[in-house]
C-alpha cells in the first residue's frame, strides 16, 4: 500500500519537473526567472541558467528513484500475491 | 483471538503509524523551509537591493525591489516581532532548526516503537492460521463461580465449627486431654479427606484458604496469663477478661480496674507527683484546661484584666474562696512589689503568665499606701516565689 502511494507521488513529481524543464528550455536568454521563497509569496530573482541546471538535476534524481522503485516493487508484489 | 479481533487490532496499529507518518512529513516540511530561509538570509545582505516579484493580493504580482536587505523582523510568536540583522536572524533560524530536529527524532522513535507491534500482530495471525497456535484461555462462568463460592463458604464455616467445638469448654488449661484426642483424630481424617478432594479437583486456591483457616484457629496462648494488677498508689491496671477466649481465637479485651484510693490519701505526706499536690491541697478535682470556658473560667479571665487588690485578704481566706484545701500552705503571703523602673522589664513582666503580678505591681506603685514595699536598696531581682519565702521568714 505504501509503495503504491509513493509510486504515485513520484510519478506526479516527475511530470512536474519535466514540464518545468521544457518550459525553461524555451525561454529567451534575457528572460527573468523568479524563484519562490518557500512558505511565502515572495519571489526572488534568480539566474536563468542556474535554475535550469538545478531543475534538470532534480528531474534526473527523481527518475532514478522511480526506476529503483519499479525494480524493487515487482518482487514485493509477487510475494504478496503468493501469500 | 478471533479473526475480527485481529483485524481490528491491525487497523488501530496501522492508523497510529499513519498518524506518525503525517506528523513526520509536516515536520520535514518545516525543516526544509527553515533551511531554505537560512540560505536566503545568508545571500540577502550580499546585494543592496534585490529584484523581486511583489505579491499583489493573492493572485497578482508586480516587479519590485527589496531595499533594506539587512533589516529583518523576526516573529517570536503571539504577534511579537523583533528587528534583527540578517546574520542574527540566521542564528535564530539555527536554533529553531534544533528544535525541529528534536521533534523529528521523537517522531521517528515513535514510529520505531509502533511498527514492530504491527509486525507482531501480522505474524500472529499467520501463525494462528498456519500452525494452529491457540490462546490459552480459562473458562469463566459467573454462575459457576458464585455457586462454588457458596460451597466454599459453607465448607469453611463447617471447618471452623469443628475447630471451635472442642475449645468452647471452660478454659485452655481445663480441657481434658482424653476428650481432645478422639476429636482431633476425627478432625484429622476429615481434613485429609478435604485435602484429597482439593487435590483431585486441582484447586490450589482452596488449599490456600484452608491454610489460612488453620492459622486462624490456633489457640491464643497467653490470654489467661496477662492478668496483672499494680497495687501501687495511683495506677490503673490492665486485665483481660475471661470472655476473650469464648469470643474467638484472636480477641483480647482490656478493662480498667478501680483502685482503692481511700487508704492512700492519708498515708502519704510526700509529694511525688503533681497529682499528690492536688490531692493534698485541692478539694475539688482539677478541671481540664482543654475544655471550653465555664462561668468560673470567664470570671477568672475578667479578673486578670480588671485587677483586684488582694492585700487585704489573708492567704487562708483567699484559699478558702478558691476552694483549696486547708492543709499546709503551699504558698503564703502576698505579692511583694518592688519599686522598679517601669521601663526596665523584669523577668516576671516579660512572661505573660505573670501578668497579674505585674499589673499588681504597677497599681501598687501608683497608690503607695498599704503596700509592702520591699527593700529598694536591694537592686537584685528576686522571683516572686523566693520573695514569698523570704516574706514567710520575715514576719515569723
Amino acid at each position: 500500500m505504501e509503495n503504491v502511494y509513493k509510486k504515485l507521488q513520484l510519478q506526479h513529481q516527475i511530470r512536474e519537473k519535466e514540464v518545468l524543464n521544457s518550459e525553461l528550455s524555451t525561454l529567451k536568454k534575457n528572460a527573468k526567472v523568479y524563484k519562490q521563497q518557500q512558505n511565502s509569496n515572495v519571489f526572488f530573482l534568480a539566474n536563468r541558467d542556474t535554475v535550469f541546471s538545478e531543475c534538470k538535476r532534480t528531474l534526473d534524481s527523481l527518475v532514478q528513484e522511480y526506476k529503483e522503485m519499479e525494480s524493487a516493487a515487482p518482487s514485493e508484489d509477487q510475494e504478496e500475491e503468493e501469500t | 483471538m478471533s479473526q475480527r479481533q485481529f483485524s481490528r487490532l491491525k487497523e488501530e496499529q496501522e492508523k497510529a503509524i499513519q498518524e506518525t507518518n503525517i506528523k513526520l512529513e509536516k515536520w520535514e516540511q518545516f525543516k526544509s523551509d527553515y533551511v531554505a530561509l537560512k540560505s536566503r538570509l545568508k545571500t540577502l545582505p550580499d546585494k543592496v537591493s534585490h529584484d523581486v516579484m511583489v505579491p499583489f493580493g493573492s493572485l497578482a504580482f508586480m516587479p519590485g525591489k527589496l531595499v533594506h536587505t539587512n533589516e529583518v523582523l523576526v516573529l517570536l510568536g503571539d504577534n511579537w516581532f523583533v528587528e534583527r540583522s540578517a546574520k542574527q536572524a540566521a542564528a535564530i533560524v539555527d536554533r529553531r532548526l534544533k528544535d525541529v530536529e528534536s521533534q523529528l527524532d521523537g517522531l521517528k522513535q515513535q514510529r520505531k516503537i509502533l511498527s514492530p507491534r504491527l509486525e507482531f500482530t501480522t505474524d500472529l495471525t499467520k501463525s494462528v492460521e498456519e500452525q494452529g497456535v491457540v490462546d490459552i484461555t480459562e473458562e469463566y462462568d459467573e454462575e459457576k463461580e458464585s455457586l462454588w463460592r457458596e460451597q466454599h463458604r459453607k465448607r469453611v464455616q463447617d471447618l471452623k465449627k469443628k475447630k471451635q467445638g472442642p475449645r468452647k469448654s471452660s478454659g485452655f488449661q481445663d480441657r481434658s486431654e482424653g476428650q481432645e484426642k478422639p476429636m482431633t483424630d476425627e478432625q484429622l481424617w476429615e481434613r485429609l479427606d478435604e485435602l484429597e478432594r482439593i487435590e483431585a479437583e486441582g484447586n490450589e486456591l482452596q488449599m490456600l484458604d484452608m491454610e489460612d483457616e488453620i492459622k486462624l484457629s490456633l489457640p491464643p496462648q497467653s490470654d489467661d496469663d496477662e492478668e496483672e494488677e499494680d497495687e501501687e498508689e495511683d495506677e490503673s491496671s490492665l486485665s483481660t477478661s475471661d470472655d476473650s477466649e469464648h469470643e474467638g481465637s484472636s480477641r483480647i479485651t482490656f478493662t480498667h480496674t478501680k483502685v482503692d484510693e481511700s487508704e492512700e490519701k492519708e498515708n502519704s505526706d510526700k509529694i511525688e507527683s503533681p497529682r499528690d499536690i492536688y490531692r493534698q491541697f485541692c478539694e475539688t478535682k482539677p478541671k481540664s484546661i482543654m475544655k471550653p470556658n465555664t462561668k468560673d473560667e470567664q470570671q477568672k479571665v475578667r479578673l486578670k484584666k480588671k485587677v483586684k487588690m488582694k492585700e487585704d485578704v489573708t492567704p487562708e481566706e483567699s484559699r478558702q474562696k478558691r476552694g483549696i484545701a486547708q492543709g499546709p500552705v503551699a504558698f503564703s503571703g502576698t505579692v511583694i512589689e518592688k519599686k522598679q523602673d517601669p521601663l526596665v522589664k523584669t523577668f516576671n513582666a516579660r512572661t505573660s503568665d505573670k501578668t497579674v503580678d505585674h499589673i499588681n505591681k504597677m497599681r501598687d506603685e501608683t497608690r503607695q499606701e498599704s503596700v509592702n514595699v520591699k527593700d529598694t536598696t536591694q537592686p537584685r531581682r528576686v522571683s516572686k516565689f523566693k520573695a514569698g519565702r523570704q516574706r514567710n521568714t520575715e514576719p515569723s
